[in-house]
Order: structure tokens, then C-alpha cells, then sequence
């Protein structure tokens, strides 16, 4: 099996592109899709390929467009509407919560919502406060959609695949900061990756890491740093929200007795709840110590990146995390 | 007529005590003299008897409840009567405030586990764990955040319990949820071993239980509350304080020297035995005024520092292991050490210790060399961060000038709680006593 | 904008069509006054939102369309509904939350559709719909059959941001769809023009770039005459248009209020005037399309048409609740 390296956007950009040969009903609308192939290249040389038609470049109107797209998934077509920062998911609330996902349900059956929305997530550039948040935990909350948060180019690509063949409303989450900077190796050769599956980035027995998007990666980072000390972390990528692998989470904390969650969304009420929830019902009689939750800083995201990076965990709060969960215990 | 259980003092400086459990449920005959419930003071467990014979009523603390001495803690009534339910009766003392084992969190985190009285912290890994192995959770010291009990606590005490088996046996066990008190044991002693656990796992119930009615090859004798607080503090001490130990070989010969010149005049004029324990209490208290770090104690909130140089000396009566302490060793002479610790020795072994006499200790010395014992290295007293074991003095090779002398020679082992004292600390303490009794004279610098 | 003028010596539409867009508004007409009935007499869960009054606007623009061009419709949708071929069985099982309604009983008064007849869903968020409609537009112009889209909506939704948003890229990529705004005057319980800044609704779009006409919402066959001007136009690649009608509806926002303490008696007897179904059965009558007993007749067939759906819909079942959790994906 051959495979290449590509980054994130290259990834997605491959998956869209075979897609979109495969099935004419997909198409991708967006600000700065086309000609400009994208503010974060996701799209770079498919409207060349594709044409105006089918990479449509759309007024700054994302509740018009998004709103434009659901309509077309309604009469047959599959669209992928961009959301260039998911901040802006906020302006497009009742296109996605109140038609997209409940259509199906509301009309008894009769009716199929096959889009596909791309948003972005994550901070760490210096944007602000209005455009690094991360809103998966809000999507997730709504029944009637897909969500969708990828760690790597082989998921992303194999995950937006699944995306684009899907007949439900499927929100995907991409972070910035991995897009360029996030490199992996994905294989030539077909594949697609079905959602509710977690993956288990790195067996481990001491402890489990139960890490969302671009915090697989500290995950990973401080997981390394661990085995140093003697402490065998395992590190669990959910990759989607909904539906949840719930089996392999809970397995996992079974196995290992302790969990740290780590996530870019907000920690109040964010994923980091739902998932330590998940464990503690699951895997209740197991847990030997509490669950760490280490979601976002409660505060909006600061610009200045002193600032800014003291909300975002990172790989010496998950190792401090560990030696929390890891306090006074042996195997 | 319905008597009242009262939380009895059993020491002069007990003012309140932690009822550890029941002998007797409820409902349950008594009669006087029998071990009816068993307490906790700071430093011993005690059990308590029967005053009187009757029927055990309604037992008013919970257990792990912490009462002033005189608190009535349950009801004892006379067959055919019930027990008040909840009316005081007259003159029965109330507690002012029941407090429980202390619970520490950390300040300020208002995330951690509320703090609930009288339940014991532990996880639902080690409770679903205790439950399976049969381990009562308050016997258990925990070694995770505020004193919680965690799995490993609950499978390190299981494995230290009076049914005789080896550590990788009970662990396979517990993995595998066999309970071992159904087992054959086929090792030394009739210990179980792996084997044993692993063939008992192919075994159906039914049968592992027609082969012990047939034959029974053990028994279990419960613990008396000394092997009970032994244990406990042991597993305190082992789980709680990292250990490190440090060895030195002393030139004895000054210190045989010393109590040759010593002894027969003691003897004559004061009647006093000098033993070498004597001695090292002695030396070891000048040691530990010139070095109070070692006095030093491990808390939670910081270091505690202690001033009194308070040597506790492990004595073997025959109920077990008890530690008098010599009250402000280093200002005794070395005449009254002999006398204090010879008085303390004759108590312990008689049994007649009292608790406030076994507490206070900052340093313990243990002599096992009259068992003829080398050298070996003792588990830390909890909560102190060093102690002292000795054994015996032998004649050895010794390289001396160049030359090969026979000498008298003795091997101290220090153990140390490494988050008190680091290494180089615990070698200047341990070197500085070697001198002292290699040069007893530096003592009166 | 223009008005037309509905008096000619020859219809708009051949016979059949005209007895099928009066039998359509009685439909409407009886099916509202049977659902406030139903609603007093606690035969149904939740709220009605009515549109008795307002007949002419739904059917008037539906005889303009096919079968496979696409509505959506609001929360006042019973007469979208109806208009595009909706039948009342199922409409009244769903109103009554049955499993036999036309969505199984999961989207109620409010949220009733069927696909099959082009009816993307009537909408409870006020302009939920638009977007919808322009989308199904986009799909339309890209099949190229000409077909075309249109978006029903009220005077409540002119303010909504998703109109200009949405009639911007119409406008822009050219998209067949029709928006035609039911103004019944009335914005809940306030009056629309308190809330509609500037020359309004056909003012805005024209300026948006867009042709714009203005009818008399109660005359059915002006509302037809200008749909079908716009939807020709549509279909022929021209792109999107607003048709303004002003209409009134007789019952309140909702069935639970009387919608008298916000219109004065003789605001509401001024367009009780100008009823749209007396209005209609006049013109059949002096162009002798009708006879005056098949009228009656008519009347009493639609009567009982709606009456006998009450019935069967008290005896169908209600859904079955180990199906709540069914529906929710593809």
C-alpha cells in the first residue's frame, strides 16, 4: 500500500475532489472558495477542475447560502457550504438547528438533508475572541446532525469521504492551525472512514487520554514525555461527536483505572462534560481516581498569545493532569 | 433495664476516641468480659469489653466516628426489652459535636470531593474491590488525594491478611475475582501460591467446597488489635513514605570499651543494667540535638519540626511489637536512659504500657542484634522520618594502618522518608552518629 | 408596481381551473373554521394558527404553478397546503397528532409537509422557509427544466435578514423564485406599518435588483394573473420576483386569541367587505361558469369532505411511542 504525506488542507482537499468526481450532486459554496481556492487552501485548483458551477463563490451571506443549501440538500442535491471561522456558526444557528436537522424528523421520514457543512475550529493565531472559538460541543447538542472532528490527514480525509456520502446533515469540524501545520501519511488507494469509530492513537495501561482534534496531538506529545517517567498513557481520538464511540472510551478508562480529557472548546458545559459523563456511568465500578477535564479556559479567547495560550490546554497541563489522576496509586 | 455504652478513656491524655467497629450486632447477647467493640486513640487500637451482660440495643455512632470519652455509643438492654429508639433517655451525655477521621482537601480547590462525614473516601475501583476480596474499607489506609483509598491500598492489605499467600498469587486472584479463602494452599506452610489460583479457576464452586468440608488444612485466627494497628501503621508507613536506607559499619571496640568501663559500676552503685540499647539512646539523642532535621515530619499543609528529642525504643512483649519513647533522651545522663528505658521495657513486656507512653516519638532505635541478627533495614514509625536498626556487634576482619585486625563491629541501617531528608542529609546525621560512638568523647563537645 | 384589473369578458383559465380554485378556497375556507372547532373542543394538542380570509393569495398563486415546481410555506401554512394539493385527510390527522397525519404525528400544525406534491414544509420559525425556497431554486435551475421555487411568507418576515440575504444571491445567480408576501396587515398583534421602515417590501426589492407587484390579495384572479406572469418569466431564466399581496385574516395569531383587542370592529367588517370567496363565487356566477345549486352543492360536499376527516382522524391511532426515536437520521 502506497501512501504520501499531506497536510490537513491537502487532505480535505482530495477527499472533496474525489467526491466530486464520484457524484455530480456535490458541490461547495463558500466565501473565497473558488477563484481564490480558499482562505485556508482547502479548495485550491478544484475550481479550475470543477468550474463556477460546482466551487461557487457566494456573497458574505452565511445564513443566505447556508440557509440556500439546505434547500438544495432538500431537492436533491448533496451541497458543502464552507463556514469560513466556525465562529460564524452563530449567524447561521437556525439554518442548521432548526431546519437542517429537524426536517427529517418534522416531515415524518419524508424528507433527506444530504449537506455537508465545513467549519473551522481552534485558536493559537492571534484572531481574537470572535474568530479562534470552537463549536463542536454546540453542534453536538443538537439531534438530527452529524459531528464530525478530525485529528489527522489520514482521518480527515477518510471522515469528510463518509461526510460527502452521507444523507444527514453533517457538521465537520476543521482546526486551522492544522491545517498547514499538520502533516501525516495517507494512503493512495480508496478509503473511507465510518463514523462512530473511535481510534486508539497509542495503547497505553496507566492512564487514558481521551483527546478531541488538534489536542490529539499534545496528547500524544505528553504521552511521550510520560513513558519517560514509567507511566504507559493511552491516548483515545473519539473522531466523531455524534455518533460517539462510546464502547472504546469507556473500555479504555476500564482498562486504565483514571482519564484526562482534553479539548479546544470551552470546558463549562463543553465535550469535556459529555465525555466525563460518558466514563463515569460507563466505566464507574473501574475509575480510581477522578476524571480530569481539561476543555478550554472559561474566558473569551484573549489575543495577545501570552494570554492566549494560557487558555488552551497544553502538553505540561495534561502531564500535571496525569500525575493528578496518577496520585497515591499503583498498579 | 437499659445500660448505657459509653466511649471509655483508656488513657490519662484520651480525651476522645474513633470507634473502629463491633464485636456484636445488634440484637446480639453479650456477656460481661467479652471483647464487645474496639476504639482508636492517636497512637493504639484498644479493645474494649463488656462491662455487663445483656443484649446489644441500638447503637448510636456510626462507625469511624470520632467522640469525646463518655459519649454513650449504643444501648445495651435486657432480653425481652427493646431499646428506646430515639428519645435520650435521662442524664445520658450528649456529644457536643461528633467529629470524624480527618479528611484533608486540598485549600481552595472547589472542585474536589465534598468532604462527608463518617464515610470512608475511596474509589469506586477500590470499593467494587474490597467488596469482591471481602476487605473492610475503614480497615484500609489510602494512599491517593486526602487520604482516599484507592485499588492498589485495598489489594496491598488484602494481601497482607492472615490467609497465607504469596503477593502474585493474591494478585492473580483479585485479577481473576477467585476469592482465595476457599483455597488450598500448597506452599511452605500451607501458603497458596500461583499454582494453587491457577488450578483453583478451572475448579467449579461446588467442589472447592466438598473438598474443604472433607479436610479442613487451615483456619483463620482473627487479629488482635496489636497485629491489627501493626498492620495498619506498616501499610501507612509503606504506601505513604518513600524509604530509602543508608548502612555504615561502626569500630565497635570503643563502645565495648565504653560499657566495660561503665557497667560493673552501675551496677554496683545504682543496681542498673547497662545495656548497649542504652547506649545508642544515648548517643542517638546527642545525634539528634545536633541534627533536628531528622526530627523533622512529613504533613500535608509543610514540615513539621519537632524540638524534644523523644526516642522510642521497639520492644517484643508477648502480645507483639510496642515502641516505648524515652522522654527528652538527650538531657538524660546516661544512667537515668538505663533506668527509663529498663522501667519502660518491664511495662511493655508486662503489657501495662500506657498509650501516652508509646507516643511522641520523633526517632525510633530497633536492636534485633540479640537474636543475632547482622543487619537489616526496618519499616519507618509513622508518622517519624527515620529509624534506627542495629544489629548485633560481631568480631570481624578489619583493615587497620594497612593491616588486617580482628575488631568489634557493629552495622547501623538508617531508613528515611525521602520527603523529609535527601540522602546527603540522612549520611550526615548517620555519619555523625557513627562518630559519636566511634569517639564517644565528641558527645560532651 | 402595478395593479391589474380583474373584470374581462374572458378568464384568465379554462373552466375546470376555475371550479378547481373555487373548490380549493372553500377547502381552505371550511377546513379553518372545522380546525377552530376542533381546537374549542380540545380535540387537538397544542395551538391552530388560522387563515380563514386569506384564501385567494395560496390559491391564486398555486393555479399558476406545477406539480413539480416547490412551495414552502409558514406557520400559517394550512392554505399554502391545501392550494398546492395538500389533501385534508391527512392534514387533519396530523393537526390532531395522529400516526395516519402526514407526518406521522412528529411535526403538528405547523411543520406539515408532502414531498410528493412539491411542498417543502410549512415553517415554524417565521421566514424558516426562504432559505429553503431558494435552495430548492438553485436545484431547479440547475435540473433545467423549468422549473421554479417559491417562498411563501408573511409581513413578519420582511424584516427577517435571511430575505435580503437570500434575495441578494437570487438575484445574483439568476435563481427561478417567486417570494410572495401574504401581508395580512398584521405582524402578530402589531400593525405592519409600525414595523416596515421606507416605501416598504416592493420598494426594497426592486432595489435588491428584482421585479415587484403588488395585488389585491383577495381577488383570486389577480393574484393568479401576476404568480403567472412572474413564474413565466421565472421559468423562462430571468430570474427571481416579489408578488406583494394584501390580505386579512379573520381569526387571531393563534386560535387561542380572538384577534380583536389589537383591530378595531371596523377594520375587521372592512375587509369581511371584501371577502375573497363571495368576491370569486360572483365573478363564476356572471360568467356563468357556475350555477347557483352547484355552489350549494359544492359547499355541502366540502363540508362533509372536512367534517367525515375529523371523524376518521379521532379513530386512527396515535404513533406508537417506541417510534420517537426513529426519523431522526436517513
Amino acid at each position: 500500500m502506497s501512501t504520501r504525506e499531506l497536510t490537513f488542507a491537502q487532505a480535505i482537499r482530495e477527499a472533496l475532489d474525489e467526491e466530486m468526481a464520484r457524484d455530480e450532486t456535490i458541490f461547495v459554496l463558500g466565501e473565497d472558495v473558488g477563484a481564490w481556492g480558499g482562505v485556508f487552501r482547502c479548495t485550491e485548483g478544484l475550481f479550475l477542475k470543477y468550474g463556477a458551477d460546482r466551487i461557487i463563490d457566494t456573497p458574505l451571506s452565511e445564513e443566505g447560502y447556508v440557509g440556500l443549501a439546505v434547500g438544495a440538500a432538500m431537492t436533491g442535491m448533496h451541497p458543502v457550504p464552507e463556514i469560513m471561522f466556525g465562529d460564524f456558526i452563530t449567524l447561521v444557528m437556525d439554518q442548521i438547528v432548526n431546519q437542517a436537522a429537524k426536517m427529517r424528523y418534522m416531515t415524518g421520514g419524508q424528507i433527506q438533508v444530504p449537506i455537508t457543512i465545513r467549519a473551522t475550529m481552534g485558536g493559537g493565531r492571534s484572531s481574537g475572541g470572535q474568530h479562534s472559538q470552537s463549536w463542536h460541543a454546540w453542534m453536538a447538542h443538537v439531534p438530527g446532525l452529524k459531528v464530525v472532528v478530525p485529528s489527522t490527514p489520514y482521518d480527515a480525509k477518510g471522515l469528510l469521504k463518509t461526510a460527502l456520502r452521507e444523507p444527514n446533515p453533517v457538521v465537520f469540524f476543521e482546526d486551522k492551525v492544522m491545517y498547514a501545520k499538520v502533516k501525516g501519511s495517507v494512503p493512495e488507494e480508496e478509503y473511507a472512514i465510518p463514523f462512530g469509530k473511535a481510534d486508539i492513537k497509542r495503547q497505553g495501561t496507566d492512564v487514558s487520554l481521551i483527546a478531541l482534534s488538534r489536542m490529539v496531538h499534545p496528547a500524544l506529545a505528553a504521552a511521550e514525555k510520560l513513558a519517560a517517567e514509567g507511566i504507559s498513557a493511552e491516548v483515545v481520538d473519539p473522531r466523531t461527536l455524534t455518533p460517539l464511540d462510546t464502547e472504546t472510551i469507556v473500555q479504555s478508562v476500564a482498562k486504565t483505572g483514571g482519564a484526562v480529557i482534553i479539548d479546544e472548546g470551552y470546558n463549562h458545559f463543553g465535550t469535556t462534560a459529555e465525555l466525563a459523563a460518558t466514563i463515569a456511568y460507563g466505566a464507574f465500578d473501574y475509575l480510581d481516581a477522578p476524571i480530569e477535564r481539561l476543555g478550554a479556559m472559561d474566558v473569551p479567547i484573549p489575543f495577545s498569545p501570552v494570554l492566549e495560550f494560557a487558555t488552551i490546554p497544553d502538553e505540561p497541563a495534561i502531564i500535571a493532569a496525569v500525575h493528578r489522576v496518577l496520585d497515591g496509586r499503583k498498579r | 433495664m437499659t445500660g448505657q455504652i459509653v466511649m471509655p478513656r483508656m488513657g490519662l491524655t484520651m480525651d476522645e476516641g474513633t470507634l473502629l467497629g463491633w464485636r456484636k450486632a445488634e440484637g446480639q447477647r453479650v456477656t460481661a468480659g467479652e471483647p464487645l467493640f474496639e476504639i482508636e486513640t492517636d497512637k493504639s487500637t484498644v479493645e474494649v469489653e463488656a462491662s455487663e451482660s445483656g443484649v446489644l440495643g441500638k447503637i448510636l455512632v456510626p462507625v469511624g466516628a470520632t467522640v469525646p470519652v463518655g459519649t454513650v455509643i449504643a444501648l445495651l438492654v435486657q432480653p425481652g426489652e427493646t431499646s428506646p429508639a430515639s428519645e435520650s433517655p435521662a442524664g445520658m451525655a450528649m456529644p457536643a459535636e461528633i467529629k470524624s477521621a480527618p479528611v484533608e482537601t486540598e485549600p481552595g480547590d472547589n472542585t474536589s470531593p465534598a468532604a462527608f462525614p463518617s464515610k470512608v473516601r475511596a474509589s469506586p475501583a477500590a470499593r467494587t474491590l474490597a467488596k469482591k476480596l471481602g476487605v473492610g474499607l475503614s480497615q484500609v489506609a489510602g494512599s491517593g488525594p486526602g487520604g482516599r483509598v484507592v485499588a492498589w491500598n485495598v489489594r496491598t492489605l488484602h494481601s497482607q491478611s492472615s490467609i497465607k499467600v504469596t503477593p502474585l498469587a493474591a494478585k492473580i486472584a483479585a485479577d481473576l475475582g477467585l476469592d482465595l479463602s476457599g483455597m488450598q494452599g500448597s506452599g511452605p506452610g500451607g501458603r497458596i501460591t500461583r499454582q494453587d489460583v491457577e488450578q483453583a479457576k478451572t475448579i467449579p464452586a461446588s467442589q472447592s467446597e466438598v473438598s474443604d468440608l472433607a479436610a479442613p488444612s487451615e483456619t483463620i485466627r482473627p487479629f488482635t488489635h496489636i497485629e491489627q494497628v501493626m498492620a495498619k501503621r506498616m501499610v501507612e508507613s509503606f504506601t505513604n513514605a518513600p524509604h530509602f536506607y543508608l548502612h555504615i559499619s561502626v569500630d565497635a571496640r570503643p563502645l565495648v570499651a565504653l560499657r566495660d568501663q561503665l557497667k560493673t559500676r552501675l551496677e554496683k552503685r545504682s543496681g542498673i543494667y547497662l545495656t548497649y540499647t542504652d547506649l545508642l539512646v544515648y548517643f542517638c539523642a546527642r545525634a539528634l540535638a545536633r541534627h533536628p532535621e531528622v526530627m523533622a515530619q512529613w504533613t500535608p499543609q509543610g514540615l513539621r519540626m519537632l524540638h524534644q528529642v523523644h526516642v522510642g525504643v521497639a520492644v517484643d512483649s508477648v502480645s507483639g511489637l510496642l515502641v516505648p519513647v524515652v522522654r527528652n533522651a538527650d538531657q538524660l545522663g546516661l544512667a537515668e536512659t538505663s533506668r527509663a528505658l529498663a522501667d519502660l521495657s518491664k511495662r511493655a513486656r508486662a503489657g501495662t504500657l500506657l498509650p501516652a507512653e508509646q507516643e511522641q516519638g520523633v526517632f525510633t532505635i530497633s536492636n534485633l542484634g540479640a537474636y543475632g541478627i547482622d543487619a537489616f533495614d526496618a519499616v519507618l514509625n509513622p508518622p517519624q522520618a527515620a529509624i534506627l536498626a542495629v544489629g548485633r556487634i560481631k568480631e570481624q576482619a578489619l583493615v587497620e594502618n594497612g593491616k588486617v585486625v580482628p575488631a568489634a563491629m557493629l552495622t547501623l541501617s538508617l531508613s528515611v522518608d525521602h520527603r523529609v531528608l535527601d540522602g546527603a542529609r540522612g549520611a550526615r546525621f548517620l555519619g555523625d552518629l557513627a562518630e559519636l560512638l566511634e569517639t564517644p568523647a565528641l558527645s560532651m563537645e | 408596481m402595478c395593479a391589474l384589473e380583474t373584470l374581462t369578458t374572458d378568464l384568465p383559465l379554462p373552466t375546470e381551473a376555475l371550479l378547481e380554485v373555487y373548490r380549493k378556497m372553500l377547502t381552505i375556507r371550511t377546513f379553518e373554521e372545522t380546525i377552530f372547532d376542533v381546537y374549542r373542543k380540545g380535540l387537538m394538542p397544542g395551538l391552530a394558527h388560522l387563515s380563514d380570509g386569506q384564501e385567494a393569495t395560496p390559491v391564486g398563486v398555486c393555479a399558476a404553478l406545477r406539480q413539480d415546481d416547490t412551495i414552502t410555506s409558514t406557520h400559517r401554512g394550512h392554505g399554502h397546503i391545501i392550494a398546492k394539493g395538500g389533501r385534508v385527510e391527512p392534514m387533519m390527522a396530523e393537526v390532531m397528532g395522529r400516526v395516519t397525519g402526514y407526518c406521522r404525528g412528529k411535526g403538528g400544525e405547523m411543520h406539515i409537509a408532502d414531498v410528493s406534491l412539491g411542498i417543502l414544509g410549512a415553517n415554524g420559525i417565521v421566514g424558516g422557509g426562504i432559505g429553503i425556497a431558494t435552495g430548492s431554486a438553485f436545484t431547479a435551475k440547475r435540473e433545467g427544466k423549468g422549473r421554479v421555487s417559491v417562498a411563501f411568507f408573511g409581513d413578519g418576515a420582511i424584516n427577517q435578514g435571511i430575505w435580503y440575504e437570500t434575495a441578494n444571491i437570487a438575484v445574483l445567480w439568476k435563481l427561478p423564485l417567486i417570494y410572495v408576501c401574504e401581508n395580512n396587515q398584521y405582524t402578530e398583534f402589531t400593525n405592519y406599518k409600525k414595523l416596515v421602515s421606507g416605501a416598504g417590501l416592493g420598494a426594497r426589492a426592486e432595489a435588491m435588483g428584482m421585479k415587484s407587484l403588488e395585488v389585491d390579495g383577495n381577488d383570486v384572479l389577480a393574484v393568479y394573473q401576476a404568480a403567472h406572469e412572474l413564474v413565466k418569466a421565472a421559468r423562462q431564466g430571468q430570474g427571481p420576483a416579489t408578488l406583494i399581496c394584501n390580505t386579512f385574516r379573520y381569526g387571531g395569531h393563534h386560535s387561542g386569541e380572538p384577534g380583536t383587542a389589537y383591530r378595531s370592529k371596523e377594520e375587521i367588517a372592512e375587509w369581511k367587505a371584501k371577502d375573497p370567496l363571495p368576491r370569486f363565487e360572483k365573478v363564476l356566477l356572471e360568467h356563468k361558469v357556475i350555477a347557483p345549486a352547484d355552489i350549494e352543492a359544492m359547499h355541502e360536499q366540502v363540508l362533509n369532505r372536512v367534517q367525515a376527516s375529523v371523524v376518521s382522524a379521532q379513530a386512527a391511532a396515535f404513533p406508537d411511542v417506541s417510534e420517537v426515536g426513529e426519523h431522526v437520521y436517513a
